[in-house]
């Protein structure tokens, strides 16, 4: 989004306006019992496994940030439990300035509200669409339980539309799912998401499961329909490209906390953490001289457990940069250096 | 003479209802010892289709038409007993899914030991040795220890090391990788691909690299055949085609990854851990 839009919506809105979406040192930990002994069954030991562990920030209007990080590093538990998809531990969630869980963690008011502004887009393109409903009912379903009001004809008129936008035709409302290639899928569960005309869009790799021909249509329509419609988005994606083609500003998570987070072309141009230098870095580049002479910063290992994370700073394990302090305590996200991103490392931004 | 020439494959299947499917259509390629071979091409373009035609994995309703010659002998006119002693022996595949070709009842152990038993009359001890050494080959530590878990003890990058290890125990002269860094993270997916750089670097083996990635191609290959509706539209080195594709279909494929801004590449510490 360019300065011009956003002093306009600042003008609409006022500039100290609630952000859309806020989040404030969330927690998803997940309960589970560990065996100590071999086989015995008496010797389990009650821990968590922490998926999202304390994690901050806003989401304003027309904005897009992008989620990244490698598989179970927590982000899709974070797009999941933001609309009450997954069970938040502690921390708050407040759309438009409310919050939307309280603290008997039951769901009030505010969370059916979100639900109705807020959708989401998932990765399996086949599998988030019910085989045995028409393409007419996966279509309008948000609007027969958000917009109580409406005629089937008004509804039918609007999915009609919103099919041709994304690119099908009207002759596909009568079919079913199977009908359909994943693309096509695809492209229907956007028409899903945004029929209840939804403040907020939360995608969960939207494009992953597609082919890459397929991948750059889509990502095109989503681009398109974001700027379009003044659409925030949240858009979660191990894919460090994808990322990076739609989002305005970028976290970076790793076992379930913040590395780094900042603007995205500042993020992407001089990253100030280890990892997302050793993420970006290990992006193939599709020039063999150039791929096959440069340096690259290889992690080694894998992911350790979330289950039993590391003490002091998560990715010390495994960080080329790794000092004796970090195994004590855990760098604060804060700004370091001159690049105004967010950084959790005690020696970015140090030289 | 080339290790590995075929000409004019085609592939088919019967349907019960409406004419058959063409999926391979007169494709030809050869390939020496030591070389990288990358078929590359979107879902359906029949890469994988191809690689199976080679190796006899294709389902009864497939016809295959054409040559293949591996050391002399016809690859698509092999009884089964010829082929079962090459394939896994001589020729080894290695599949996208980590999780679906280990088998998850069996021990790494048995899996690994399986083909020396199989093809090399092995001892226990003797595989078992070898087993080890192949881990320690992909990196896997600990590797001692480790050969005693199943699969699901593993992670994802891990459970790819073990598949390319199996793939590598009888030190095949062909290795036959189709998508083997597609379902893993970037960073596991960039230690693989070193893995099998270095790889066929030390041991003269010959691969056919099976991917829609244009970024690790240009990691591996030496040659690259660019696969569009089942017809090898473009075939040329990796250097050329990379400087200068022909083909429409080579030039969409490499521009339907949105590029990706980076750091300058000086900018990258050298200092990270091998």
């Amino acid at each position: 989004m360019n300065a011009r839009e956003n002093s306009a919506l600042e003008l609409e809105f006022g500039s100290n306006a609630p952000p859309l979406l806020s989040i404030r040192d969330l927690k998803v930990h997940f309960p589970v019992r560990r065996r100590e002994g071999p086989w015995s069954i008496g010797l389990h030991k009650k821990t968590s496994l922490r998926a999202v562990d304390g994690l901050s920030f806003d989401l304003r209007r027309g904005e897009v940030i992008g989620i990244v990080g490698e598989s179970g590093c927590g982000k899709s538990t974070l797009a999941r439990a933001i609309v009450g998809l997954a069970p938040i531990t502690s921390g708050s969630v407040c759309w438009r300035g409310h919050e939307t869980v309280d603290s008997s963690h039951r769901k009030p008011l505010q969370m059916r509200r979100l639900r109705g502004e807020a959708q989401l887009i998932f990765q399996d393109p086949l599998a988030s669409l019910d085989p045995r409903m028409t393409i007419e009912r996966i279509v309008t379903e948000p609007l027969r339980t958000h917009r109580p009001g409406m005629t089937r004809t008004e509804m039918r008129v609007r999915a009609r539309m919103l099919l041709e936008r994304v690119g099908l035709g009207a002759h596909d409302l009568s079919r079913y799912p199977h009908e359909f290639s994943g693309g096509q899928c695809q492209r229907i569960g956007i028409a899903r998401a945004l029929i209840a005309e939804p403040k907020l869009l939360i995608c969960d790799e939207p494009v992953s499961a597609l082919d890459v021909s397929i991948q750059a249509q889509v990502m095109g329509l989503l681009r398109e329909l974001q700027r379009e419609l003044s659409l925030s988005m949240l858009f979660v994606s191990h894919d460090l490209a994808v990322v990076q083609a739609i989002s305005t500003r970028v976290l970076v998570m790793y076992l379930g906390r913040a590395m780094e987070y900042g603007d995205c072309a500042a993020l992407y141009g001089s990253p100030e953490h280890p990892y997302t230098r050793a993420l970006l870095s290990a992006v193939p580049i599709a020039d063999p001289a150039l791929e096959r002479s440069r340096a690259r910063v290889l992690l080694k290992g894998d992911l350790p457990s979330p289950i039993d994370p590391p003490t002091g700073c998560v990715f010390r394990t495994r960080c080329p940069q790794a000092q004796a302090a970090c195994a004590h305590t855990a760098p604060p996200l804060e700004e370091r250096g001159e690049r105004h991103t967010l950084v959790a490392c005690f020696e970015a931004g140090a030289t | 003479m080339a290790l590995l020439e075929v000409e004019q494959l085609s592939v088919s299947f019967d349907r019960r209802n409406g004419p058959a499917v063409d999926a391979v259509r007169n494709v030809s390629f050869a390939l020496d010892a030591g070389m990288t071979l990358g078929i590359v091409g979107e879902s359906g373009s029949g890469k994988s289709q191809s690689a199976m035609a080679l190796l006899g994995l294709l389902p009864p309703n497939a016809r295959v038409a054409g040559s293949a010659s591996y050391d002399g002998q016809d690859m698509l006119r092999l009884d089964r007993r010829t082929m079962n002693k090459l394939r896994g022996d001589r020729i080894a595949i290695v599949f996208q899914d980590p999780m679906t070709s280990l088998n998850p009842f069996l021990t790494i152990e048995r899996q690994l030991t399986e083909p020396l038993q199989t093809h090399r009359r092995c001892s226990r001890r003797e595989a078992r040795r070898c087993a080890i050494e192949a881990l320690e080959r992909v990196r896997i530590p600990d590797a001692a220890r480790r050969i005693g878990m199943y699969p699901h003890e593993f992670s994802g990058g891990m459970r790819q090391r073990v598949t390319i290890a199996m793939a590598l125990m009888t030190r095949p002269r062909l290795l036959i990788a189709d998508e083997p860094t597609t379902a893993l993270d970037v960073t596991v997916q960039a230690q693989i691909v070193d893995l099998l750089r270095e790889l066929t670097c030390d041991t003269g083996m010959a691969m056919i690299l099976i991917t829609h990635d244009m970024g690790v191609v240009a990691g591996l290959c030496d040659d690259v055949l660019v696969m569009y509706q089942g017809r090898a539209v473009e075939h040329a080195d990796a250097a050329s085609l990379f400087a200068a594709p022909t083909h429409p279909h080579t030039i969409s494929l490499m521009n339907a990854r949105p590029p990706l801004k980076r750091p300058s590449i000086e900018s990258v510490p050298a200092e990270g851990p091998r």
